[in-house]
């Protein structure tokens, strides 16, 4: 396991936050609650998991966003980290909370190690650096989650939508995202469905 | 200024490139991407578990339908921790590895033709249809399959599908040489790939470029070998590796692959324990609060499923790290300084499927 790693990372960076630690299993089961896996059966009320533990199985550490470029070179260059390959950058959202959380995922192809990176940004003003400049490969995963979830890369060299089209509005991956169809596609579908029955969709004779 | 798709026969699918020329001589090459967006992400955070894993049949990568199923119950498993009993862990070992064939064949075929050799490309799919009859023996589908399910597969193998599947292995190798004798000493064909498109190797791992590209640039990677998964661990197989990076390297790398894989197979039947083939799940499994991020070897390379669960039975968001995404992202460094007649056998040989690109 790589959870040396996140021990090394604080060392040298203090200011990040470690996932706290898978425990194992039976040190999870507090009465009343589900265990999960083989043994979930329907709860009683949909809770979201109210009370469970959030159990990180990647070993990983919180990152402040303003030394995220310098903890990712240190984590690329210096031993024992040479994580040299970033697998994706992507977000997850937490509305509750207010909060992206920026997920970096890195792997190392010489010692086959990885860690998760995360950096929390405030949901009103989504902004990290990026980190183009140590992982080129994360050029097309920022730019994705910048399509998607609207959080700006400051310093990426082509931040534009990638998937969405260029006038798309709004960024559909965020939890309060919900589609409309745009008012061609209605008014085009309309005047086809008029012109097949002679009333269009939702009007009545 | 040249524009290349998005309805081109050799991209493959809906890809524009837009490619900057200097005479003959490629500038630089931007991709334009998300004609097959379809946000399988944020689909995925309606559907249950169950109904997901039809979902990455689809929303993925299509030529290789079992190896999405595959990552994204592997995510599923370990955040639950589901147990597979171990013959449902041999037959999707077999099944992925048919699979890895199937989407080589495809490749090759294609990719042949790309370059004009069209009799390879009938030879290619004769062998695919017979794997695609195989699969419907045992799944009912050609395609897509929904045969994996959360702690184990769907149903056991056929009576008599592993007899047949032996037959199929035992014949393939002599296919595999009639590929060979149709392309690896055609002189044309070495011209149009020996030295094109070079990706070196501190390029290929920087881009996060993975599976066989990777492995014709010389990184010695292949999750089935680092990070085994399923019987992987338990069975003898090489990981072929070239160091040249051009797109002659990628095709042999395939090659290499294909004969490997017949080996697992054989392996793995020989191996397939008895017993259960499916633990008990509840059909709407409802996982702990977590995240996991599973990584699997897919045919076109480094698939991985980062999975994050609130306790409910629907997952909270899931990304899927797709190969192809990637792999198309260092496509840009592949093709600079080559010629505009270069462009079609180096998009050919880094193997992308675009809906696995787009998602």
């Amino acid at each position: 396991m790589s959870w040396a790693l996140v021990d090394e990372l604080q060392r040298r960076f203090p200011e990040v936050e470690p996932f706290p630690r898978p425990h194992p299993p039976e040190a999870d089961a507090h009465p009343g609650e589900e265990s999960g896996g083989t043994a979930a059966r329907p709860a009683p009320a949909r809770g979201h998991g109210a009370g469970q533990v959030f159990t990180h199985h990647v070993p990983g550490a919180w990152v402040p966003a303003g030394r995220l470029v310098e903890v990712a070179r240190t984590l690329r260059d210096e031993a024992p980290f040479h994580l040299d390959y970033c697998s994706f950058v992507s977000a997850v959202d937490w509305p509750a909370e207010g909060v992206f959380e920026v997920t970096y995922h890195l792997f190392s192809m010489a010692r086959r190690h990885e860690l998760l990176l995360k950096v929390k940004v405030p949901r009103e003003h989504p902004v990290v650096p990026s980190v183009t400049g140590v992982w080129r490969g994360a050029d097309w995963h920022e730019r994705e989650t910048y399509d998607l979830f609207g959080i700006v890369f400051e310093g990426h060299p082509d931040l534009r939508r990638i998937m969405m089209t260029d006038d798309w509005v709004g960024h559909p991956l965020r939890k309060d995202y919900v589609y409309e169809d745009p008012r061609w596609l209605v008014e085009l579908a309309t005047q086809r469905q008029r012109e097949i029955d002679g009333l269009g969709l939702g009007e009545r004779a | 200024m040249l524009n290349m798709g998005p309805q081109h026969p050799s991209t493959h699918g809906v890809l524009r490139l837009v490619v900057t020329l200097d005479g003959e001589n490629i500038v630089e090459v931007q991709p334009d991407i998300g004609y097959l967006h379809s946000s399988v992400e944020k689909m995925m955070e309606y559907r249950t578990y169950l109904q997901n894993v039809a979902l990455t049949d689809r929303g993925m990568d299509y030529l290789s339908a079992l190896a999405n199923e595959e990552a994204f119950l592997l995510a599923t498993e370990r955040l639950g921790g589901i147990e597979v009993p171990p013959r449902a862990r041999w037959i999707r070992t077999i099944m992925l590895e048919f699979q890895r064939l199937a989407s080589h064949l495809v490749w090759l075929g294609t990719w042949a033709i790309d370059l004009g050799a069209t009799t390879v490309f009938l030879y290619c799919f004769r062998e695919r249809e017979r794997i695609l009859d195989l699969f419907e023996q045992a799944t009912g589908g050609r395609l897509h399959h929904v045969y994996f399910r959360p702690g184990g597969v769907y149903e056991d193998l056929p009576v008599g599908w592993t007899d047949r599947a032996l037959a199929f292995c035992a014949e393939f190798p002599r296919h595999l040489q009639e590929y060979h004798d149709l392309l690896t000493g055609n002189p044309i064909f070495q011209v149009r790939t020996q030295g094109v498109g070079v990706l070196p190797t501190e390029a290929a791992i920087a881009m996060g470029a993975c599976g066989p590209v990777a492995r014709a640039s010389g990184v010695a990677f292949d999750v089935r070998k680092a990070l085994p998964y399923e019987a992987y661990g338990e069975v003898d197989f090489d990981v072929p590796v070239f160091p040249q990076g051009d797109c002659w390297a990628r095709y042999l790398v395939r090659m290499e692959e294909m004969r490997q894989s017949v080996r697992i197979i054989e392996q793995a039947i020989a191996k397939l324990p008895p017993g259960e083939i499916r633990s008990k799940v509840q059909v709407t499994v409802k996982l702990p609060r977590g995240e996991v991020y599973a990584r699997t070897e897919s045919p076109r390379g480094d698939l991985g499923v980062y999975l994050v669960s609130n306790g409910d039975d629907t997952p909270y968001r899931v990304k899927i790290r797709a190969p192809s995404f990637s792999n198309l992202f260092a496509l840009t460094e592949m093709m600079r300084g080559w010629k505009v007649a270069d462009v079609i056998a180096i998009l050919g040989s880094v193997d992308i499927v675009l809906s696995d690109v787009d998602r």
